[in-house]
């Protein structure tokens, strides 16, 4: 019994060692698996490349100035009125974009920031874009207002033309014609959809950029 | 006996069941883990294969197919510059893509002044564009030089170093077990023939 015990053991101890003397050639093997894996690791695992962007407006003449025809806001019904509208693409790569141009009054409900929603007023137009890596892509917004219905003291644009672009049937109305505005949003190919949605959404937070240009309208007499 | 001596009986023989069923075990585990590794290496070397691309659900209008066609274009554009495709021919692209926006786009003022026919015949050259920018970035993707195939090769060596790494780390625990199940039975039958 005590030498089948012996020879049960000394088996044992024989496992341990040649276990020990195959621990060199394992673990090199493991090593070598691991360096190839972490040598071309950095090289063709890229950081993905996250969407920002940037939008702004600029008057007539190209300055944070002459977005009106009078001193007080007013918009002229049948005159043009010129912006420069302009979306920066700060990232690297190639952004299908789009700017989505809405009419409101003072009770038309904004975009919501904190959770995406954008604003219920009716859009009037839309522009459409495809933007390199780095580029800025500005465009004018030449827009006037072609025909107006007043129902007692409220004012409708009913129809406005837009980039050469009519949009009738609005019924946006302000009291007087005070407090008009009109509100751009910036809208963005969402990776994972593959469809166009309102801002974008990084890793750590969702962005909505939109802005808005309040306007009185005036009937020249 | 002593505890000691009970301990000292009941480890080598629990230790030495263990290795025989690991050894009986080890056949069938061993084809398994190569089926395992083969698949993993084929999934390494796939990953530089050309995806399929998003496709719309069914689209009725022309409109509605242009629009979709546009998106083609476009993804089959991200996934060029994803694969390292020069900036001056992403640019040519571009261009391309947004002069399908301003086919959509002119083919809804056509079908809102009510030339439904002019819409129509619009919206159909911007989908011939976008299928001819679908196909021109693929080409793209193929003859970028370099990067494809050191991915292919990266890929290859990866798989082919885990597979070898696996499959010699399986033959000598085979070889392992099975050359201590021999010793074993020889010892126990030399015990046997002097008893």
């Amino acid at each position: 019994m005590e030498r089948k015990l012996d020879s049960l053991s000394r088996g044992t101890d024989n496992l341990v060692d040649q276990i020990r003397d195959l621990k060199l050639p394992a673990v090199s093997l493991l090593l070598v698996t691991i360096l190839l894996s972490s040598l071309g690791y950095p090289y063709f695992v890229r950081a993905p490349t996250e969407q920002s962007f940037r939008i702004y407006l600029l008057g007539a003449i190209r300055t944070n100035d002459y977005y009106y025809h009078g001193s007080d806001s007013s918009v002229l019904f049948g005159k043009k009125a010129k912006w420069h509208f302009g979306v920066i693409n700060p990232s690297g790569s190639v952004q299908y974009v789009a700017v989505r141009a809405r009419l409101g009054n003072s009770s038309s409900s904004l975009p919501d920031p904190v959770k995406g929603i954008p604003s219920s007023a009716p859009i009037i137009a839309e522009f459409r874009r495809t933007l390199m890596g780095n580029e800025t892509w500005e465009f004018f917004f030449i827009w006037v207002i072609r025909d107006i219905r007043m129902t007692g003291e409220a004012m409708t644009p009913t129809t406005m033309e837009i980039d050469g672009v009519e949009t009738r049937n609005i019924k946006v109305s302000a009291l007087r014609g005070k407090n008009f505005r009109i509100i751009f949003e910036l809208w963005t190919m969402d990776p994972t959809t593959k469809d166009l949605a309102f801002g974008w959404k990084t890793q750590k937070e969702g962005s909505v950029p939109w802005l808005q240009m309040w306007f009185n309208v005036t009937i020249p007499n | 006996m002593t505890y000691a001596q009970q301990r000292q009986s009941k480890l080598p023989v629990s230790l030495d069941s263990v290795v025989k069923r690991l050894a009986r075990l080890s056949d069938k585990v061993m084809l398994f883990l190569i089926v395992a590794v083969l698949v993993f290496s084929a999934f390494l070397m796939s990953t530089t294969v050309d995806t399929p691309l998003w496709i719309t659900g069914q689209k009725s209008s022309v409109m509605d197919r242009a629009d979709a066609e546009f998106r083609r274009a476009f993804i089959a554009l991200k996934e060029a510059e994803a694969s390292g495709v020069e900036k001056d021919q992403l640019a040519k692209l571009v261009d391309q893509l947004n002069l399908v926006l301003w086919m959509i786009d002119r083919a809804g003022r056509l079908s809102t002044q009510g030339d439904l026919a002019g819409a129509a015949a619009q919206a159909e050259r911007s989908i011939e564009v976008s299928r001819s920018i679908v196909l021109d970035a693929v080409k793209m993707r193929q003859d970028v030089p370099g990067r494809l195939d050191l991915e292919k090769i990266h890929g290859a060596i990866i798989g082919v170093s885990a597979s070898l790494s696996m499959m010699t780390a399986l033959y000598l625990t085979n070889r392992l077990l099975r050359g201590h199940k021999a010793a074993n039975g020889k010892e126990v039958r030399q015990l046997i023939t002097r008893d």
